[in-house]
């Protein structure tokens, strides 16, 4: 069976995202084709938009359509302790449990050096200069509970330590092996409230 | 425990089958390739959670199907009701498992089920093979008690690649310099994942020894003695060589200075232990670029009278500490589990002479009533009849057990 030129691209491109197969892409490429066009255009139109005017916070690197995040910008936050957290996600994870009021820093990756990420490729320089100023106690690791994710926060807690600075890490109870942007809310607040010295 | 029924679908060479054993002793007959092995394979991983047989576990699905299933009833005591369990292993989604209709996820997935001990005819490769089916043999014990322990596995393999990139590309010089402060925390998780698994091996080890050697005296017509001893790759001589070093005069008595074999040391005694071998071989691994110190280089010694089994045994010898190490394992279980392990008897009796035949039935018999038993062979010639009575009589052909009548 081949498809006209034109669904068969679509297909193709779907399938470039992560978890769509071809059948996924399939089923996804034939419900559009079934769409009002006013919807189909909203849908294309809301990927474009989000990725030209979407860019990294100048400061924690989380995900914004400013030059500098909401929570980097609110003067009532807590501006001694920064969170530091593999993902964009995970900022979101930790907001929802609406208990930590300090600030992030997003490194956009883990250490892993089976993929080639060693310690220049995620941001952990900006996070050294952000320490400069002198300003933050306490940097709470909150990396994924994977090998890579505890091998970043191994790697921080012996850069930062030297600083003066406190470096702990969330307390297990997540699901190990687990990502951080599906704890739920409880345990990742009880996870804060455990978090020791790396 | 006992298997009161078992419903597979697209496991292995099995599309749709479904079978109730008898609560004793079942005999399978069946031609080469019929599916005995797999069937027991399939019973091992519903009781068990884990595979038998080391390997991928996505083999166990039938070629050309997305997903295999493997359902069992069975019963763990006199005084509760069958339960229900499922181990469902998906190609996209991975293995899932599920007990009275519920999946079992987060810290109820480490729940054992029960006990389940495979006797096979590859089981020489425990005495003969590679340190590494020596290995698999204490993990296997070791998972089977505690679930949680494949996970730990798992993560220290996927630590020790990444430190072994780090030290190959430094060594290769593929990569500039490497920084010790990049090394530093991949060392410092193969120190704490490395002695967890160390400790978990040390304790199985500790319910396996005794039962061995016991087992070994009864198999054997030597009256010599079979000791079962772990030696860590931490020191500097590499692991075969170690093994080799074991003088027939010398035998090794102790784990490790120190640690005795029914004592097994505490997190902080494996975490130091492995410590000081990293600072030892550092400038070896840098060199060769290659982490040399940890449980996947470590080595468990089986010798009889003093000198290694693997290299000194004879071939009856060797078959003889084989069949104690499975008869070590359902005791093992039985005391760890709490449970009358069942015992998966494949093929197994056909390779034995008459005395070790009558020596594994007696200990099978001895090992306590109350164990459902399954035997696999070719024809009854090469199954022991005579030890089972009374026994179910089943064949398996074309995808299919059924009853089989008489002999
Ligand atoms: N994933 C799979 N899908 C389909 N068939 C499989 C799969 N894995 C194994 N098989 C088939 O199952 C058959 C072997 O079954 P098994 O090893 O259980 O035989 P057996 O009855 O124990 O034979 P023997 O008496 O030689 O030990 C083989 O023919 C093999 O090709
Ligand atoms: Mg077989
Ligand atoms: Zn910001």
């Amino acid at each position: 069976m081949t498809y006209a030129r034109p669904i068969a691209r679509l297909i193709d491109q779907l399938t470039r995202l992560p978890g769509v197969g071809p059948k996924t892409a399939q089923r996804l490429a034939f419900h559009m084709l079934g769409m009002e066009q006013s919807e189909v255009e909203q849908i294309a139109k809301s990927m474009v938009d989000a990725r030209v005017s979407v860019r990294r916070c100048d400061v924690c690197g989380d995900l914004t359509d400013q030059r500098i995040c909401p929570v980097c910008g609110d003067p009532g936050r807590e501006r001694s302790m920064i969170c530091v957290v593999e993902r964009p996600q995970d900022v979101a994870a930790m907001e929802r449990t609406r208990q930590y009021r300090g600030l992030y820093h997003v490194l956009h990756g883990a250490i892993a050096p089976l993929d080639g990420i060693g310690p220049e490729q995620i941001r952990i320089r900006e996070l050294v200069a952000r320490l400069q100023e002198g300003t933050v106690r306490e940097v709470i690791v909150a990396t994924n509970p994977d090998v890579e994710g505890d091998a970043t926060a191994l790697f921080l807690a012996d850069l930062l330590r030297p600083l003066g600075v406190a470096v702990t890490r969330l307390a297990r109870g997540l699901p190990v092996g687990g990502d951080l942007e599906y704890a739920d809310e409880v345990t990742l607040g009880k996870a804060f409230e455990g978090r020791r010295e790396v | 425990m006992r298997l009161q029924h078992l419903a597979l679908v697209d496991f292995r060479n099995y599309a749709a089958a479904e079978w109730s054993p008898s609560p004793g002793a079942n005999v399978l007959l069946g031609s080469n390739g019929a599916g005995k092995t797999n069937l027991l394979e399939a019973i091992h991983l519903v009781v068990t959670g884990v595979s038998p047989r080391a390997g991928r576990e996505r083999d166990l699905v039938r070629w050309g199907r997305e997903a295999c299933s493997v359902r069992a009833q069975v019963v763990r005591d006199e005084f509760s009701g069958a339960l229900d369990c499922q181990v469902v292993w998906d190609r996209q989604q991975g293995k899932s498992v599920r007990r009275g209709g519920k999946a079992l996820t987060g810290a109820g997935r480490t729940a054992v089920l029960g006990g389940a001990v495979l006797f096979s005819p590859g089981d020489l490769d425990l005495v003969k093979g590679p340190p590494s089916s020596r290995r698999d043999y204490l993990d296997l014990a070791a998972a089977k008690t505690l679930p949680r322990y494949r996970g730990l596995l798992r993560r220290y393999g996927t630590a020790l690649a990444h430190r072994n990139r780090l030290l190959a590309d430094a060594a290769s010089g593929r990569s500039r310099h490497l920084s010790l402060s990049e090394l530093q925390p991949w060392t410092q998780q193969l120190i704490t994942l490395g002695g967890e698994v160390l400790r978990h091996r040390l304790w199985a080890l500790s319910g396996l020894a005794a039962p061995a050697r016991a087992a070994y005296a009864r198999l054997s017509d030597s009256g010599e003695a079979l000791t079962l001893t772990y030696v860590p790759a931490a020191g500097q001589a590499e692991p075969e060589t170690a093994g080799m070093a074991v003088h027939p005069a010398n035998p090794p008595t102790t784990v490790l200075p120190g640690w005795a074999a029914d004592h097994p040391p505490s997190p902080a005694a494996t975490a130091a232990h492995l410590a000081q071998a990293f600072a030892e071989r550092q400038a070896d691994e840098l060199a060769r670029g290659l982490t040399l110190v940890g449980p996947h280089r470590d080595e468990l010694i089986l010798s009889i009278a003093g000198a290694p089994a693997r290299v000194f045994g004879s071939q009856g010898e060797q078959r003889s500490v084989a069949l104690s190490l499975r008869l070590a394992e359902n005791v093992f279980l039985r005391q760890a589990l709490q449970d009358t392990p069942l015992l998966l008897l494949d093929d197994v009796f056909s390779e034995l002479d008459a005395r070790r035949r009558m020596g594994l039935l007696g200990l099978l018999r001895e090992a306590g009533e109350g164990h459902q038993t399954f035997l696999t062979g070719t024809d009854l010639a090469g199954v022991p009849v005579e030890g089972f009575a009374p026994m179910a009589l089943f064949r398996v052909a074309e995808g299919r057990i059924a009853p089989a009548d008489g002999h």
